[in-house]
C-alpha cells in the first residue's frame, strides 16, 4: 500500500475547485438576488433633473446599471477576502490538500465568480433597457446608445469582468496580509488613504493606469499581470510557514 | 517499513513545551493507541503526523516525507476529529459523495452502508449535529477513506457506549480486509485496548512507554498487604505506585520483571498479588508524584 | 464473541481456551483446518497480533501445527492432550490454592488430608 501512486497537484487543485464552487454556491444566488434588488432601485433612476420655465416643464430621469455593477465589485472584494479567513480554509482540512492547491483552487474559484458577476452584471444592465423599453414610450428615451450592439455587450462583459479580477486580487492580497498580521487591517487602509491625500498625483496615475486605457487587450494585459503579481505575492505569504489552527 | 519516524521531535509554543524530545517509529499496518492524559501532547502530535503543523525542532517523518504542506502525505493520510468543518451548503450525504474523489481508495458501498445503519438523517446540516452523532459520522468518512495512514483524535467523543463497540467493531472488521496504519488516540484506554497492536503511552510531551499491547498486560502486577511485610519485600526496588490502602496496609505497583525470583514468596508472605489493567497502569505511569486523588482527601 | 475484559487471564490466553474447548466438544476434529488469526481477531474484535499469539500458544504446546501457507489444522490427539493437560492444571492451582488457604486458617497438613478423606468418603455414599 506504501506505493500509491503520487498525487499530481493540478488534478487536486482542480478537485478542490470543483468541491468550493459546490459549497461556496450560495455566494453566487446571493449575487443575483442583491442585482436583482439593486436593478429595482435603478428603476426609479440614478439622478433626477428637472426644469421649468412656466410654459415648458422638462423632466429627465437618467437610468443606469451602474450601481449593480459597483455592487458586484464590492461582491467580488469581500469574497475574496473571505476565501483567506481561518473559517473558509477549514474546509480543507478534510480533503487532499497543501498550501499551493488550496490557493490555486481559491484563484480558480474567484475567476469563475468574477466571469459570473462579470456576465450577470452586464446582463442586469441589458434587462433593465429591455424593462424600459415596454414601461416608457419610446419617445421619451433619449439615448444613441439605447440599443446596445451586441460587441458593445461583449465590451462591457469584458471590461466587468477584469475590472473583478482586479478587485478579486486587490482583496485576495488583502486578506493575505491580515493573516500574517492583523496590523495590515489599519495599515492597508491607512497607506491607500495617506497615498491619495499626499502623494495624489502618484495615486491618480494609478488608477488612470487602468482606466484610461482605450484599448482592450492592453487593459486586460495590465490587469492580467498586475493580478498574477497580486495572487502570486499571495501564495508566496501563505506558503511561508504555519498558520495557527 | 516504517510509516511515521519521530526523531527527537520538539514542539513549543512560546515557553510551553507541547512535546519534548520525542521519538519513536510506527510500522506499517498496525493499529497504535497514543494514550495520554489530557493535556500531554496527543492531539499537537497528530496534527504533526498529519501535516497540519510543523515541529518546532527535530525530524518528523510520514511516507518517508515530511508531512507538513506536503500533498503527498496529504493523499495518504486522513485525520479525523470532532473539528472536522464541512461547507454548510452541503447536506451529510452531499458531503460523503464529495469527499470520495479526493481520496484513491474512498468505498462508497461501504460509507453508504454505515450511514444507514447509524440511521443517519440524510438531509442534515453536519453543522447542527449533536457532539456524538457528529463523531459517528466523522468515523464513517474515517473509516471509508481507507487511506494508507489513518488517524483518529478521541474519535468516540460523545458517542453513547453502544455506538462506541459499533465503530471500533467496523473499524477493525474493516482493517482485517483492508490493512492499513491506524493511529488512535484516548483517553480511555480500556474502550480500545482489544483492537489495539501496540500502545504509545505520552506524558507532558515526552514518550513513557511504546510497546505492545500485550506487553504492557504483563509489565506489572499490585501487591497489597502488611506495610511491613510488604516494604520489605519491594525494598531497593523501583515502585510505580504506592498507596496506604488501610492503616498498616499497603498497596504497591511494580515492574514483574524486578520481582521475578522472589515472585514465589509473594503470598508466603501474606501479601496479595492482584492483576492491573492497562488503563489503571498507564494513569500510575503518568501520574504526579506518588498518592492519588485519596491523598488530597486523606485526614491529617 | 463476548470476552471477559476483567479477567485476569490475558486475552489471547481466553482465546486458546476457547479453541480448546472446540476441540474437545469435536467442532474442530483433527488434521482439520482452525480458524485463522482473522477470522479470531474478527469474531472475538480483538487486534490479530492478539489472536496470533493465542494460536502460537495452542502451536507451542503442538495442539496445533502449521502448513507453511495454509493455516493451521488439528494436531492428531490434540483432544486428548488437552484433556490431561488440563486435569493436571486445574487440579494444580486448586491444591495450591488449598494449601495456601489452609495455611492461613491453621490448618495443618494431616489435618487436611483427613478433610479431602472424609469428603470423598461423604460423596461416595451420596
Amino acid at each position: 500500500m506504501m506505493s500509491l501512486k503520487e498525487v499530481d497537484l493540478l488534478s487536486i487543485s482542480i478537485k478542490q475547485y470543483v468541491y468550493k464552487l459546490k459549497a461556496y454556491s450560495t455566494l453566487f444566488y446571493g449575487l443575483l438576488l442583491a442585482q436583482i434588488i439593486t436593478l429595482f432601485f435603478s428603476l426609479n433612476g440614478i439622478s433626477h433633473m428637472s426644469s421649468s420655465n412656466g410654459e415648458l416643464s422638462v423632466s429627465v430621469n437618467s437610468y443606469s446599471a451602474s450601481l449593480v455593477i459597483v455592487f458586484s465589485f464590492f461582491w467580488i472584494l469581500f469574497a475574496a477576502i473571505q476565501l483567506t479567513t481561518k473559517q473558509y480554509k477549514k474546509i480543507e482540512n478534510p480533503l487532499v490538500t497543501n498550501r499551493i492547491s488550496g490557493n490555486l483552487s481559491n484563484i480558480g474559484f474567484l475567476m469563475t465568480a468574477c466571469v459570473f458577476g462579470g456576465i450577470t452584471s452586464s446582463l442586469v444592465g441589458v434587462l433593465l433597457r429591455i424593462i424600459m423599453y415596454f414601461t416608457f414610450d419610446r419617445s421619451q428615451i433619449i439615448s444613441d446608445e439605447f440599443i446596445l450592439a451586441f460587441s458593445d455587450l461583449l465590451l462591457g462583459i469584458s471590461v466587468a469582468i477584469l475590472y473583478m479580477v482586479l478587485i478579486s486580487g486587490m482583496g485576495y492580497l488583502t486578506g493575505m496580509l491580515t493573516k500574517v498580521s492583523m496590523a495590515f487591517v489599519i495599515i492597508i487602509p491607512a497607506v491607500i488613504i495617506g497615498i491619495s491625500k499626499a502623494y495624489a498625483d502618484i495615486f491618480q496615475s494609478l488608477i488612470k493606469f487602468f482606466t484610461l486605457e482605450s484599448s482592450l487587450p492592453l487593459f486586460a494585459l495590465k490587469v492580467i499581470i498586475t493580478s498574477i503579481l497580486m495572487f502570486g505575492v499571495s501564495i508566496l505569504l501563505s506558503n511561508r510557514g504555519e498558520v495557527s489552527q | 517499513m516504517n510509516v511515521i519516524q519521530c526523531h527527537d521531535v520538539t514542539k513549543s509554543y512560546g515557553q510551553n513545551r507541547a512535546l519534548d524530545h520525542l521519538s519513536f517509529e510506527i510500522g506499517e499496518n498496525k493499529i497504535t493507541g497514543l494514550i495520554g492524559r489530557n493535556g500531554a501532547g496527543k492531539t499537537t502530535l497528530l496534527k504533526m503526523i498529519a501535516g497540519y503543523i510543523k515541529p518546532t525542532q527535530g525530524e518528523l517523518q510520514v511516507f518517508t516525507r515530511k508531512p507538513f504542506n506536503n500533498l503527498d502525505v496529504s493523499a495518504k493520510t486522513i485525520f479525523i476529529d470532532d473539528n472536522m468543518t464541512f461547507p454548510d451548503s452541503f447536506r451529510l450525504t452531499d458531503i460523503l459523495s464529495e469527499v470520495a474523489p479526493f481520496y484513491a481508495a474512498w468505498n462508497s458501498s461501504l460509507a453508504d452502508a454505515l450511514f444507514n445503519y447509524f440511521s443517519f438523517d440524510p438531509n442534515q446540516a453536519h453543522s447542527n449535529m449533536s457532539k456524538g452523532s457528529k463523531s459517528t459520522f466523522n468515523s464513517i468518512i474515517g473509516i471509508a477513506t481507507r487511506c494508507p495512514l489513518t488517524i483518529f483524535d478521541e474519535p468516540t467523543t460523545g458517542m453513547d457506549s453502544a455506538v462506541r463497540k459499533d465503530f471500533y467493531k467496523a473499524l477493525l472488521k474493516d482493517y482485517l480486509e483492508h490493512p492499513r496504519t491506524i493511529l488512535l488516540s484516548s483517553h480511555l484506554l480500556s474502550e480500545l485496548e482489544e483492537i489495539l497492536e501496540d500502545i504509545l503511552l505520552i506524558d507532558n510531551g515526552s514518550k513513557c512507554l511504546h510497546l505492545p499491547i500485550m506487553e504492557l498486560r504483563e509489565l506489572a502486577v499490585g501487591i497489597r498487604g502488611n506495610e511491613q511485610a510488604l516494604l520489605t519485600f519491594v525494598e531497593g526496588k523501583e515502585l510505580i505506585y504506592k498507596e496506604e490502602f488501610a492503616k498498616g496496609s499497603l498497596y504497591v505497583v511494580i515492574k514483574k520483571e524486578s520481582i521475578e525470583q522472589e515472585f514465589k514468596h509473594v503470598r508466603q508472605n501474606g501479601l496479595e498479588v492482584l492483576p492491573i489493567s492497562p488503563d489503571d497502569l498507564c494513569v500510575y505511569l503518568t501520574g504526579k508524584t506518588g498518592g492519588g486523588i485519596d491523598d488530597v482527601f486523606k485526614r491529617s | 464473541m463476548i470476552l471477559n475484559t476483567d479477567s485476569m487471564k490475558p486475552i489471547y490466553v481466553q482465546i486458546a481456551e476457547w479453541l480448546e474447548v472446540e476441540i474437545l466438544n469435536s467442532n474442530m476434529k483433527e488434521d482439520e483446518r482452525i480458524y485463522s488469526q482473522y477470522q479470531l481477531a474478527d469474531m472475538f474484535t480483538v487486534n490479530p497480533a492478539t489472536a496470533a499469539k493465542g494460536l502460537n500458544l495452542l502451536a507451542d504446546e503442538n495442539i496445533v501445527y502449521k502448513k507453511r501457507g495454509l493455516g493451521m489444522f488439528v494436531s492428531p490427539n490434540a483432544k486428548q492432550f488437552i484433556l490431561t493437560k488440563r486435569r493436571k492444571q486445574i487440579l494444580e492451582q486448586m491444591i495450591k490454592e488449598l494449601v495456601i488457604e489452609a495455611n492461613r486458617l491453621d490448618v495443618s497438613e494431616s489435618e487436611l488430608i483427613m478433610m479431602i478423606h472424609n469428603f470423598k468418603q461423604d460423596y461416595k455414599e451420596e
